[in-house]
């Protein structure tokens, strides 16, 4: 979608979209097979990985459970992590990138052939030091990625930067006639003075479905990391038929302007967003919405009696003891209203979990299991 | 009194003299400022700071556009406990007022750049779509719509404000936001990118001090005060986010 007037475009005054350029890591295509939802594409290279777990969900759930992953488990600035993914027409596709600890058996069994796969390499790399050199500059860090890779695959953290060089993701989907894209990652993790800029660009068919998360936690807290990283800015693109945009999105947080983000932040350690539009999940998206609106009138509503209240399992902020330790809101979006973007900030990351199981465990039967439910 | 005052001042008062209404003693002066022949006899003397008239027209509360009725967040921020003094209503004020020029001016240096209804169709369907919060979107298009009202009235010299106000009319209505509309009108008007994009943020900041005064967070003193201290903070933030993107600013991590 652009508008040429006169020599400037202005897509390029005011989106600046960086979808062209950079290498693709990897494809990720779904559709119906014999009536039910396949993998008919999966390509990825170094230093993205997909694991597609065969029997991971009931035999009655039509789903595609895929696990997006990075050798290193983490991107390190300089690299540019650039996937997409396609839905075809009344399939259903789920998007993860949890971390080893919190997979099934079967899961398991191809996790254990992954690394031992992994261990052989490293032994490899003792011997043959540039094996990995594609973007990777020299063996010390490809024996980090690798031990850390064992360790804990998650794909969103994002290493420190070296040369002030940018860490990248970029995601473009498509999602077809009735079909469903679940996005459930873990949330970004950015450790001290990462940058970090992530865009996901969605192409939805007007009756395709999309529920989106898009989350970051202020840092390696129990290392004491705490909004400490320089830049962070997620893009989210969604547009109906590449045509009409329903949710142009971006959240940047730069360490560069004053206040500085630790200052911003105050004492919120999580945000969230969660995005959910389309036929397939209209249930869900009423019900999310009337939830969510309790629960902010209900925020409200505690701090005008200014009697401590929800003195439950989360703390109080300190800096400004009068703020509420967990906020959401939601407003409908489209230009039929007919999606919904959900925002939330948390003090501690285990009541963000929290919220994002309840509210999204009506997914279940359709993509079954209960996200996030297992932290 | 220089030729220009002493025009003005006839002019004005012979609107009074003829009992016109508000609206039409403003676009008697207005007239003026744009054609001069319509008061005076002499050759035209537009200098610099006859464009001052207008910028402080569009700014000033007696221009019936409503602009008091959106507090940018801070009604919702007082009830919820983030905002109760002074000190935090001036960190409010700034990070509002940044996060507002971050996603607004850009669309008012578009408008201004580009004051054409093509434009201001495609700029209202990007920012709908970037106004996820549907408080600040209602007030947006209150606004916007406002705006196009008072000025298409007002400013009768730019037929191009009629064509506009007429789609927003039309079945596939558009929808009227502030940002780009007030570029646009100062595109028109021939305020120059940069004074349309300060005054934007000026208005923005005089919206929130407002609400403060209103919501009793701070008396009309203190927020008077508080106005000119952030001054300072506020042009920094036009610096930093106006558009085009000046030399140092951050475009997506990179410094350029």
């Amino acid at each position: 979608m652009d508008v040429d007037i006169g020599s400037v475009s202005l897509m390029d005054l005011l989106l600046k979209n960086q979808i062209e350029g950079p290498k693709l890591n990897g494809s990720l295509r779904v559709e119906r097979v014999y009536g039910k939802s396949s993998t008919t594409r999966s390509y990825a290279t170094y230093p993205l990985q997909f694991m597609i777990p065969k029997k991971a969900l009931p035999s009655h759930v039509d789903a595609v459970l895929v696990y997006a992953l990075t050798f290193g488990g983490g991107i390190v600035s300089g690299d540019c992590i650039f996937f997409e993914l396609n839905v075809g027409a009344d399939s259903t596709m789920m998007l993860l990138t949890q971390g080893f600890t919190n997979v099934s058996i079967q899961e398991g069994c191809v996790l254990i052939k992954l690394i031992f796969l992994l261990v052989i390499l490293r032994l490899a790399l003792l011997v043959f030091p540039n094996l990995l050199c594609s973007s990777v500059k020299g063996l010390p860090q490809s024996q980090i990625y690798l031990e850390s890779l064992i360790q804990e695959p998650h794909m969103h953290k994002v290493y420190k930067s070296v040369e002030g060089k940018m860490s990248r993701h970029i995601l473009k989907c498509s999602v077809e006639s009735g079909g469903l894209l679940a996005l459930l990652p873990d949330s970004v993790v950015c450790f001290a003075t990462a940058r970090y800029s992530q865009v996901q660009r969605f192409n939805l068919a007007p009756d395709a479905s999309l529920v989106l998360v898009d989350w970051l936690t202020s840092g390696r807290i129990a290392r004491g990391e705490v909004w400490n990283f320089e830049y962070f800015k997620s893009t989210n693109h969604v547009y109906i038929q590449e045509d009409t945009p329903l949710l142009l999105d971006s959240v940047c947080l730069d360490d560069h302007l004053s206040p500085s983000v630790s200052e911003r932040m105050g004492d919120y350690h999580v945000i969230a967003m969660i995005f959910i539009y389309g036929p397939r999940l209209a249930e869900l998206r009423k019900l999310v919405q009337s939830n969510v609106e309790k629960l902010a009138g209900g925020i409200l509503n505690n701090r005008r009696r200014t009697s401590s209240s929800r003195a439950d399992q989360v703390q109080t902020p300190k800096q400004n003891p009068s703020a509420p330790a967990f906020l959401a809101s939601c407003s409908t979006v489209g230009p039929l209203g007919d999606g919904l973007v959900i925002r939330a900030a948390a003090t501690t990351t285990r009541s963000m979990y929290g919220f994002l199981r309840e509210q999204l465990a009506t997914l279940e039967p359709i993509l079954g299991r209960f996200p996030y439910a297992d932290n | 009194m220089t030729t220009e005052q002493n025009s003005t001042n006839a002019a004005v008062s012979r609107a009074e003299d003829h009992n016109l209404s508000r609206e039409c003693a403003l676009k008697l002066v207005t007239g003026f400022l744009t054609d001069v022949s319509v008061i005076t006899d002499g050759p035209p003397i537009v200098q610099s700071g006859s464009m001052d008239w207008t910028t402080w027209q569009l700014l000033d509360s007696l221009f019936p556009t409503g602009g008091f009725a959106h507090s940018y967040g801070l009604e919702t921020a007082y009830q919820g406990g983030l905002v109760s003094d002074c000190a935090s209503l001036e960190r409010f004020a700034v990070n509002s007022l940044q996060n507002s020029a971050g996603l607004s001016l850009p669309f008012v240096f578009a408008g201004n750049k580009f004051p054409n209804t093509e434009c201001w169709l495609e700029l209202n369907k990007i920012l709908h779509a970037m106004l996820t919060n549907h408080v600040a979107r209602k007030a947006s298009l209150t606004q916007g719509s406002a705006l196009l009202r008072t000025a298409s009235t007002v400013f009768t010299e730019f037929p191009e404000l009629k064509k506009m106000r007429a789609c927003s009319y039309a079945p596939t209505a558009t929808t009227p936001h502030h940002a780009p509309l007030f570029g646009v009108l100062c595109g028109l008007l021939g305020v120059d990118a940069v004074t349309a994009q300060r005054s934007y943020l000026f208005m923005g900041l005089r919206d929130i001090l407002s609400a403060a005064t209103r919501l009793n967070i701070t008396g009309p003193l203190e927020a008077a005060k508080l106005q000119h201290q952030i001054a300072g903070v506020t042009e920094t933030l036009l610096t930093s986010f106006s558009s085009p993107p000046s030399k140092g600013f951050l475009l997506d991590g990179h410094y350029s």
